[in-house]
């Protein structure tokens, strides 16, 4: 019962509560009337048969009396109007019955005799005795006995009115009820519809209608009000979120988020199609999402995801899905964990990105970088392998017009278009070391022999060599100025000489006839350094009054192959790598090298700007060099020279200028040709074996290194290699291989001269 | 249930008819019923007060000649009063003996003297009793006569209307009135 009233709807609820409250009214009321009613209804019965008993027994004492039982039979037949009354006696002073009432009792039965005076209620009747007196004197005793049915009779109809009553309340609860339901569950059903109806389609812009202005109308209210406020933010977080989604479809991002306490797994639904998964085929779980990830990142993604939990550091991985396809795309996954006031981590939630296209990218990026070095590398090779087959005709040239310099045989005249031919094969010989040395530059293989130096001397010896005909033939005004006291530097000579022919062979060329070159030279504090004893800076100035440099074009002045205007290499000639290559050697020796001008046809003006070391140190140095090289020339030899070279025409012009040099020489085109003299030089006794090797390094089946140590284990000498790489890593590797010397193309007759002494006088020591 | 009723009542019927038998004493001679009837006359006949000469003055039963009650008067009145007072028995052998008195019974034995009786005892608050129908006709006010071995109260109205009496409607209910 209490439980369906629970579930009931509110009309049974109000039926049932009208019911409840008019039938236990009507019960109380119903008991209580009966109550009373069997109370009073006793006495008023008891008080009526005494009145009645007194009334008849006064009555009949004269019958009684004079023994007439007529008469008493009369007063007694009076009874009959009461219809209570059963049965009725009298009985005379012994207690015998005088007189019976109803006359003919049938089977009625009377007490034989009295009881005691008073009454007593039995089940069904009251009976009662009564003395009769006539001045004060007993007569005799009456005897009544009232039938109770009436009683009962009463109370049934009482109980039935009762009933009569509850039906009508009941119908009227009903009738009552209706009405109360059109005014209090009408407006709550319409308003429960309403709810359904929302929580069903959320259309928030519904309204309950509201009836009356009571606490049910109040209720109507405040649910359209939190109708109206739930639509309100309902619109702003559907525009959140389709911002949200936007944001996410367009950046192919999905979220997730991972409840580590249940390990329940909730995905947005961009995820589905972000690993070409589909929602409802998919549970979404870290076990499954592993399964799809790419094999060779699954251990990494589960370590950072662990990572994450114990708090090292935020999620953050990216790593590779295959879908059912095999299409394998690329994500990059972010996340944070969430920890509980104890710190145990409790929630893990986070975005996954498809950056397939931007790895795509990247790797493109990366091959077309690999591609584009590769070309580069390929430009530099190429540039250094043509720079040197350019160089190596030079060298056999070069050797053949020394040669004929020195021969004295040959006229003056010639000896003059001889110098011109050596000169112009040295510029261009000079312009081709020029292009070898970017390339070397570039490709970061220049090397620098560096010792202390006096800067003066190689200043000078350049001005002399390269600036002076020139301004001699120009008329150019050269002024040298020299103020410094500390002018020895930690330098290649041979580089340094190389820049300050560099910059004075541009001021020559650059400064038109009649104009002026000033050269000083000085000491300036360094101005970076805060030691105290630090040594000065030595700076290089070379000033011209030349075709100046442009404000635009000083910023590129000092790149490679970059001339201040297009249109002047034209007029001027040249690679316009001299700079470049200055610079780089300056930056090398840990110097610095600056151009100003004060705009075109204004002149401009090189500085140098190199760290000093101490004179004591340089003077060491110096003297070591010369020692040695005044001691080499000193020595005249004579040796059996073993030339290896496959290139005929420098075979020929240098076995020449070795035998002019008093040296016997064989040439080999190769290393098997290289072998077979020497196995034949070998048959004779020790004075038939050679005593000096001079190889190429690049032969035509083999390298030089091999030749040379082939040679060592069974004919050992000492040997020169000729080659057109000089870089340190080429020099060490001849060392390796057993050379004493390693001399680099175009060969330097001098120094090739000077090589063979210093060998030569080892061996003898 | 009905039956069982029914044998129930027949049972009990049957009983008290048998106890009835068994203990309803023999019926009272006529002249135990007659002094019954006298005393009864004492208690719905009102005596005015100047019957009495005094507060204390006794309620007097006189008879007149033959007394027939012998002791049966006497059990009768054993203990009873007259509104407090004591009722005494008193007789009267000749007519002329009647004195003071408030009820006097004249018996049969007297019809002879009816009216020297009822001569001696008019104008006095005195109630007459005879046993014949002559009394009454002679002037005698009540009059307990015997038929067939009942008793039965005669009255003369128009005798108690004249006395100073007062006669109770009950004692007139069971009276036959001439």
């Amino acid at each position: 019962m209490r439980l369906s009233l629970h579930n009931a709807p509110i009309k049974r609820k109000l039926i049932i509560v009208i019911l409840l409250t008019t039938g236990s009214a009507l019960l109380l009321l119903g008991s209580a009337l009966i109550t009373y009613e069997l109370l009073t209804f006793r006495r008023s019965l008891a008080t009526n048969m005494e009145v009645l008993a007194q009334v008849i027994g006064a009555n009949s004492t004269g019958a009684l009396a004079f023994r007439d039982p007529k008469s008493g039979q009369e007063i007694l037949s009076a009874l009959a109007a009461e219809r209570q009354v059963t049965k009725a006696a009298i009985y005379d002073q012994h207690g015998n019955i005088f007189v019976r009432y109803p006359i003919r009792p049938g089977d009625l039965i009377f007490p034989a005799r009295p009881s005691a005076d008073g009454y007593r209620f039995s089940r069904s009747h009251l009976s009662m005795f009564q003395p009769i007196v006539q001045e004060g004197g007993r007569l005799g005793t009456i005897y009544l006995q009232a039938d109770l049915s009436q009683m009962y009779w009463r109370f049934l109809v009482y109980g039935l009115l009762l009933l009569l009553v509850g039906i009508a309340a009941s119908l009227g609860a009903i009738a009552l009820t209706t009405n109360l339901q059109q005014r209090i569950s009408v407006p709550i059903l319409e308003l429960a519809k309403v709810a359904g109806s929302v929580s069903e389609q959320p259309d928030y812009s519904v309204r309950a209608v509201k009836h009356d202005n009571d606490e049910i109308g109040q209720l109507t209210d405040a649910f359209n009000a939190m109708l109206a406020r739930i639509g309100e933010s309902s619109a702003a977080l559907a525009a959140s979120e389709e911002r949200l989604r936007l944001a996410l479809e367009g950046s192919r991002t999905g979220s997730w988020d991972w409840n580590l306490e249940t390990n329940e797994t909730t995905w947005d639904d961009f995820m589905y199609p972000l690993l070409g998964l589909t929602k409802g085929e998919f549970e979404p779980s870290f076990a499954t999402f592993s399964k799809i990830v790419h094999p060779d990142d699954r251990a990494r993604v589960a370590d950072a995801v662990t990572d994450a939990i114990d708090g090292k550091h935020p999620y953050d991985c990216d790593f590779r899905v295959v879908d059912r396809a095999g299409t394998i795309r690329h994500m990059a996954g972010r996340g944070r964990v969430f920890y509980n006031a104890d710190g145990k981590p409790v929630r893990m939630t986070g975005v996954n990105m498809d950056i397939t296209a931007s790895k795509k990218n990247e790797e493109e990026l990366s091959r077309a970088k690999e591609a584009a070095e590769a070309a580069n590398k390929a430009k530099d090779n190429f540039l250094a392998i043509l720079s040197h087959e350019l160089r190596t005709p030079l060298t056999p040239v070069l050797a053949a017009v020394a040669m004929l310099e020195e021969d004295e045989t040959v006229p003056t005249d010639i000896q003059r278009e001889l110098e011109m031919i050596r000169r112009n094969i040295e510029v261009e010989a000079r312009l081709i070391d020029d292009l070898l040395d970017v390339t070397g530059i570039i490709r970061g293989k220049l090397e620098l022999n560096r010792q202390p130096v006096d800067v003066r001397p190689l200043l000078e010896h350049a001005l002399q060599n390269y600036c002076g005909p020139t301004a001699t033939r120009k008329k150019l005004q050269v002024s040298t100025k020299i103020t410094a006291t500390e002018t020895h530097v930690l330098a290649d000579s041979s580089r340094m000489t190389q820049v300050f022919w560099n910059l004075l062979q541009n001021a020559c060329k650059f400064t038109p006839e009649g104009g002026k070159i000033d050269v000083r030279v000085y000491n300036e504090a360094a101005a970076d350094v805060q030691e105290k004893d630090a040594t000065p800076d030595l700076v290089v100035q070379i000033q011209d009054s030349g075709i100046g440099i442009s404000a635009h074009t000083m910023p590129r002045i000092f790149n490679a192959f970059e001339q201040g205007e297009h249109a002047r290499s034209r007029v001027f000639g040249g690679l316009g790598l001299g700079l470049a290559i200055s610079r780089a050697i300056v930056e090398l020796h840990g110097g610095r090298i600056i151009a100003k001008s004060d705009g075109q046809g204004k002149g401009a003006c090189f500085e140098i700007r190199l760290r000093t070391v101490e004179e004591k140190i340089a003077a060491d140095g110096a003297t070591n060099t010369t020692a040695g090289t005044a001691e080499g020339a000193a020595l005249p030899v004579c040796l059996r020279v073993l030339l290896v070279e496959d290139h005929p025409d420098t075979a020929r012009q240098l076995t020449r200028l070795l035998q002019r040099a008093g040296h016997e020489v064989t040439w080999a085109g190769s290393i098997r040709e290289a072998h077979q003299v020497v196995e034949a030089s070998n048959g004779g006794d020790a004075k038939g074996r050679f005593d000096i090797l001079i190889s190429d390094l690049g032969l035509p089946d083999g390298s030089g290194h091999d030749l040379m140590r082939d040679l060592a284990a069974h004919h050992p000498m000492p040997g020169i290699a000729l080659s057109g790489y000089g870089m340190k890593d080429d020099i060490l590797e001849s060392m390796a291989a057993g050379f004493s010397r390693h001399i680099t193309k175009p060969v330097d007759w001098q120094e090739l001269k000077l090589a063979i002494q210093k060998i030569a006088a080892e061996q003898d020591a | 249930m009905e039956l069982l009723r029914q044998l129930r009542l027949s049972i009990g019927l049957t009983l008290t008819f048998v106890w009835a038998c068994a203990a309803q004493p023999a019926p009272p001679g006529e002249y135990s019923l007659k002094a019954v009837f006298l005393y009864n006359f004492v208690r719905f006949v009102d005596w005015p007060e100047s019957a009495f000469t005094s507060p204390n003055d006794p309620f007097v039963i006189g008879i007149v000649g033959s007394d027939p009650f012998g002791a049966l008067l006497y059990e009768a009145i054993a203990g009873e009063t007259y509104h407090g007072r004591p009722i005494t028995v008193v007789h009267f052998a000749t007519p002329r003996d009647i004195r003071h008195c408030h009820l006097l019974f004249v018996s049969q034995g007297n019809r002879n003297h009816y009216d020297a009786i009822l001569e001696q005892a008019s104008g006095q608050g005195l109630l007459t009793v005879g046993e014949t129908e002559s009394f009454l006709d002679r002037g005698g006010m009540i009059a307990l006569t015997t038929e067939q071995s009942r008793v039965h109260v005669r009255i003369n109205g128009t005798a108690l209307r004249n006395s100073a009496l007062g006669v109770s409607s009950k004692l007139l209910q069971v009276a036959q009135i001439r």
